[in-house]
């Protein structure tokens, strides 16, 4: 049986139920990194290049921790993951990065999914992905199917959410907010705080971008579209009692639009908003304390209203 | 209606001409200084690019002189140069300025928008007068893009310090206030000859070649660069730079109306290193590297913005095309915290090393 390496890590924490899924439908062995530990850090920045943000060394270091345990390692080139937006350089050149560094210690599957111009471009895709283990087009779009018909039967079930004073909007990457080692579980500990934390691929958020930008044109990375949609949306309904905004030190298109979005805040809408922002050296204690000033700040200002 | 760019490299000199020669009123920002930075870098985002903060320095300070229009490129990702205008207009309104802002897409294939873009700024003009002035723009773009290619090569062969550069300057000048293609072409030629009498004709034995590759931005200004192409020549290094801006309007504008930018291919260059397109010069910066190693050429300078996304993809693959073409490879990261003793320390550094590498390899070849 064959064994695919899944690190988890970048754009794991979106599309990795479907893969996995696939995979194991095609009956290979499916293995996962475990969660994010100071080991995967060390050896991710120890690998990557200085210049690149805390969560692609990371990635590194999930992708070294799998190689000597697979046959082989699956690393997609992720350019587009809907029509006309892209998602960061980086993942464009993933592939390569990860084949420069590791050379011929491992493996890769590396298909290219650029839906940027058609929908349609995913069954080539799937192909390239399948093809390891078997080069049968019909059962490679079978098992793809299925899988696409499994995760729209499940997505629908949402938990009830519990009834909170304070909520806070979180804006972050997914592969940085859901990582708690990378975000120092900030969900976890707002949880303790007794604040309910409000992230934004939260359903309400789907509305269409509020007319922001010049007319005609839309910010064109995926993520970053949808966390600006979602910040507008939070800061505009006054749905949330503060914003925290977090971020990796260096993050290219985040420093653009996490700017924008601050600076929205302020001229039109009057919501606290909190920018953390996180590297190899950021210290737990020095974001525990900003929170912990920042929830207080928001309590107090919530009893004084009231 | 004042109509106001921002600097890159010396771009200035051709829009400056082009839009004057349609009718416009242009004030070109002052010259990218320290103050220009400053402004830039205290009301930019913090982990923005550098050109970002260079060029909103620009804008301010042209927006000072008493500009109220400002022409900016746009883009469609993934490199964040496309949204540069969005940002700037966003940070420029919270500076207090008033003006108009108008960004222009990259055409792909649609014409007709483009036209009516740049329409809605200019004063009504004939095309003979359009045609005129791309003419004339052109040509100085194209004279100054050369100059600066023979500049960048006879740097090394000098008879004095910063001869060559002091030629090129008082050329680039000179084509600056020419108003007909024929004054722009004498200037170019007197410019050449005047370039030629400043090194020595039987050169120097001991020089070694570098490329400088990146980002376009940073590799074209002479201020986000410290002067990178100048320290390098004064050090005896015949210099190369095939990112200039006559190449990149071809690719970008010109062939883009219509929609034939993607016939131009780095791609087959920087197989196996990077397989698909990052943004900005990211591949090409891989393509350049391997087609100057093939060239024998002894050395590559990366030069790239500190967080540049598409640089640092070719940052992390630029090592193994280094190991496996065999040519020496550096990379330069240039943000305002850069410091210019530390960069020449480097540089010097890095062309000692290139010079005892061919010294020794030419002593093996004599034994």
């Amino acid at each position: 049986m064959v064994t695919i390496g899944m690190p988890r890590a970048l754009l794991y924490y979106d599309c990795a139920p479907t893969w996995n899924n696939f995979y194991r439908i095609l009956g290979a062995n499916v293995v996962v990194s475990p969660a994010t530990t100071k080991t995967t850090i060390d050896a991710g920045v120890s690998l990557c290049v200085d210049d690149a943000c805390l969560p692609v060394k990371i990635y590194f270091g999930h992708a070294v921790a799998l190689a000597p345990l697979v046959d082989f390692l699956f690393v997609p080139r992720l350019v587009s993951i809907e029509r006309g937006k892209y998602l960061c350089p980086k993942f464009l050149g993933l592939p390569d990065m990860v084949k420069a560094v590791l050379g011929e210690r491992v493996r890769m599957i590396t298909p290219t999914v650029d839906l940027s111009k058609s929908d349609r471009a995913i069954y080539r895709a799937v192909l390239t992905a399948a093809s390891p283990i078997t080069k049968n087009p019909v059962r490679t779009i079978a098992a793809w199917q299925a899988c696409r018909r499994q995760e729209s039967s499940s997505s629908a079930s949402s938990q009830p959410e519990p009834e909170s004073k304070v909520h806070v909007g979180v804006l972050a990457h997914p592969y940085i907010i859901k990582d708690a080692a990378l975000s120092f579980g900030i969900l976890e500990k707002l949880n303790e705080m007794g604040v309910q934390a409000i992230l934004d691929d939260h359903p309400k958020f789907d509305a269409d971008l509020p007319g922001t930008l010049q007319p005609g044109r839309r910010i064109f990375w995926t993520h970053e579209d949808r966390i600006y949609a979602a910040g507008m949306t939070m800061a505009s309904t006054g749905a949330v009692d503060g914003i925290i905004v977090v971020q990796a030190f260096g993050c290219g298109p985040g420093s653009m639009i996490f700017d924008l979005l601050i600076r929205k805040f302020r001229r039109e809408y009057s919501v606290p908003a909190l920018t953390l922002s996180i590297d190899e050296h950021t210290g737990e204690a020095g974001i525990v304390t900003r929170l912990e000033a920042f929830v207080d700040m928001l309590l107090r200002t919530a009893r004084g209203c009231s | 209606m004042k109509l106001t760019f921002p600097h890159m490299g010396t771009l200035a000199i051709p829009l400056r001409s082009l839009f004057e020669q349609l009718g416009c009123d242009v004030v070109v920002p002052p010259r990218t200084s320290k103050t220009t930075l400053e402004i830039g870098v205290k009301h930019s985002p913090e982990f923005a690019c550098l050109p970002l903060k260079i060029t909103l320095g620009n804008l301010a300070q042209a927006l000072e002189l008493g500009a109220d229009t400002i022409l900016m490129a746009g883009g469609v990702g993934p490199c964040r140069f496309g949204f540069y205008g969005e940002l700037h207009r966003e940070i420029l309104k919270d500076m207090g300025y008033d003006f108009r802002m108008v960004i222009v897409d990259p055409p792909q294939g649609r014409i007709r928008h483009i036209v009516k873009v740049i329409r809605s700024f200019l004063p009504p003009v004939t095309v003979r007068q359009v045609v005129r002035a791309c003419r004339l723009a052109w040509v100085k773009l194209t004279c100054i893009d050369r100059l600066e290619v023979l500049a960048n090569r006879c740097r090394a062969f000098e008879t004095r310090p910063g001869a060559v550069s002091t030629a090129l300057d008082r050329t680039l000048s000179d084509i600056d206030l020419a108003e007909s293609q024929e004054e722009v072409l004498a200037a170019y030629d007197a410019g050449v000859k005047r370039i030629e009498r400043s090194v020595y004709a039987d050169g120097r034995p001991d020089v070694v070649r570098i490329a400088v590759v990146g980002e376009i931005y940073v590799v074209l200004e002479p201020f986000a660069n410290h002067s990178i192409e100048r320290t390098l020549g004064e050090l005896g290094a015949v210099v190369d730079r095939p990112l200039n801006v006559s190449h990149w309007l071809k690719l970008n504008v010109v062939l883009d109306l219509i929609n034939m930018a993607g016939g131009v291919n780095p791609g087959k260059l920087a197989r196996p290193y990077l397989l698909h397109g990052v943004g900005g010069h990211g591949r090409e910066t891989i393509a350049h590297a391997v087609s100057y190693a093939r060239a024998g050429y002894d050395g590559i300078i990366q030069v790239a913005p500190f967080t540049c996304m598409p640089e640092i993809v070719a940052e992390s693959v630029l090592h193994r095309v280094s190991r496996e073409q065999g040519i020496a490879a550096m990379t330069v990261v240039v943000d305002e915290q850069t410091g210019e003793a530390g960069l020449v320390t480097r540089l010097e550094a890095f062309v000692d090393m290139l010079r005892r590498k061919k010294a020794a390899r030419s002593r093996l070849v004599s034994v």
